[in-house]
């Protein structure tokens, strides 16, 4: 039986339990954590990297964690946050013409050995690139993941009407650009 | 083509055989190491920063009487200004420390916020709004 949030915040107040309410923790949660990095990063290498940055901030922040959000949206928050750093920290500038996010992790997708999707499955994935950060964002927690909009609004702090319309253009504007590449 | 709305989505996405094992095995070591290596990386600095002002003092000391010769000796004369570098140990610590505590999600996110869309706007509206 899968152990809840509230035990494992039990378990990580106490410094006699606190690694072993952190163990807990990611053996619950870090498949999810894992998934939700890689498609912001895209490559494997960069996934594992950050996943473990992630985990790394997380054991730091448990002594600060006040419950005020879930846990489970604290997790998310800090994973998207080390994702997007990561991206930043590891944009390559060419002297020239600095090359942008999209074009790094539309490399970085041809590139990973751990990406074996099929014609189709590049072609979404390329689309799901083309999108503006935030929307991309929210694509892929609600396309993939199946969050509810009040779970993603708590990671990413903004409206739940907001993140509505961004899902949803974000949605045609994925199948426009689908169809365009046929 | 249109967007599978089912659970679970093959996303063409692949990891190592055993990884999330494997990764779990090595996380206590990798969260020690990272707090190890702080700590020392701090008494290093502290040593570093101590050894600086000892040498700059005892510099200074040696070199002050040739820095405040003069070949007019007026009855009133002073000696030169001399800078006082005050260095407060804390602030030099975090400057070369990153700060791993915040969490600010709202820094990293671009203002793409559709702002006009209100929570209780009802989604067609909101789509033929962004359709214009």
């Amino acid at each position: 039986m899968e152990i809840s949030d509230q035990q494992i915040i039990e378990l990580i107040k106490s410094t006699s339990t606190k690694e072993k309410g952190f163990s807990l923790l990611l053996d619950k949660y870090q498949e999810r954590l894992y998934w939700n990095i890689r498609r912001i990063v895209v490559a494997h290498e960069d996934a594992n990297d950050v996943l473990q940055n992630t985990s790394i901030k997380i054991w730091k922040g448990l002594d600060k964690f006040r419950a005020d959000s879930s846990l489970f949206t604290w997790l998310y928050r800090i994973s998207v946050n080390e994702s997007l750093q990561h991206i930043k920290q590891n944009k390559k500038h060419s002297f020239f013409v600095p090359e942008s996010t999209k074009e790094v992790l539309i490399e970085k997708l041809e590139a990973d050995e751990y990406f074996d999707g099929d014609d189709v499955e590049r072609k979404l994935q390329k689309a799901i690139l083309e999108l503006p950060k935030k929307q991309r964002l929210v694509f892929n927690m609600k396309y993939y993941e199946d969050l509810k909009y009040e779970e993603i609004s708590e990671i990413l702090g903004t409206s739940v009407g907001s993140l509505k319309a961004s899902y949803h253009i974000a949605s045609k504007k994925i199948e426009n650009y689908v169809k365009q590449l046929q | 083509m249109k967007l599978d709305k089912q659970k679970n989505k093959e996303s063409g996405f692949k990891i190592p055989d055993n990884y999330f094992e494997e990764f779990r095995l090595n996380i206590p070591d990798l969260i020690k190491k990272k707090k190890t290596i702080s700590k020392t990386n701090h008494k290093t600095l502290v040593y570093a920063v101590a050894a600086s002002i000892v040498l700059l003092m005892v510099s200074t000391i040696t070199f002050l009487p040739e820095l405040t010769r003069s070949n007019i000796q007026s009855d009133n004369y002073e000696l030169s200004d001399a800078e006082y570098y005050e260095i407060n140990m804390e602030d030099l610590y975090y400057a070369f420390n990153d700060d791993t505590e915040s969490i600010n999600t709202s820094s990293d996110l671009d203002n793409e916020t559709i702002n006009y869309m209100a929570d209780d706007m009802d989604l067609e509206e909101i789509i033929v709004l962004s359709e214009k």
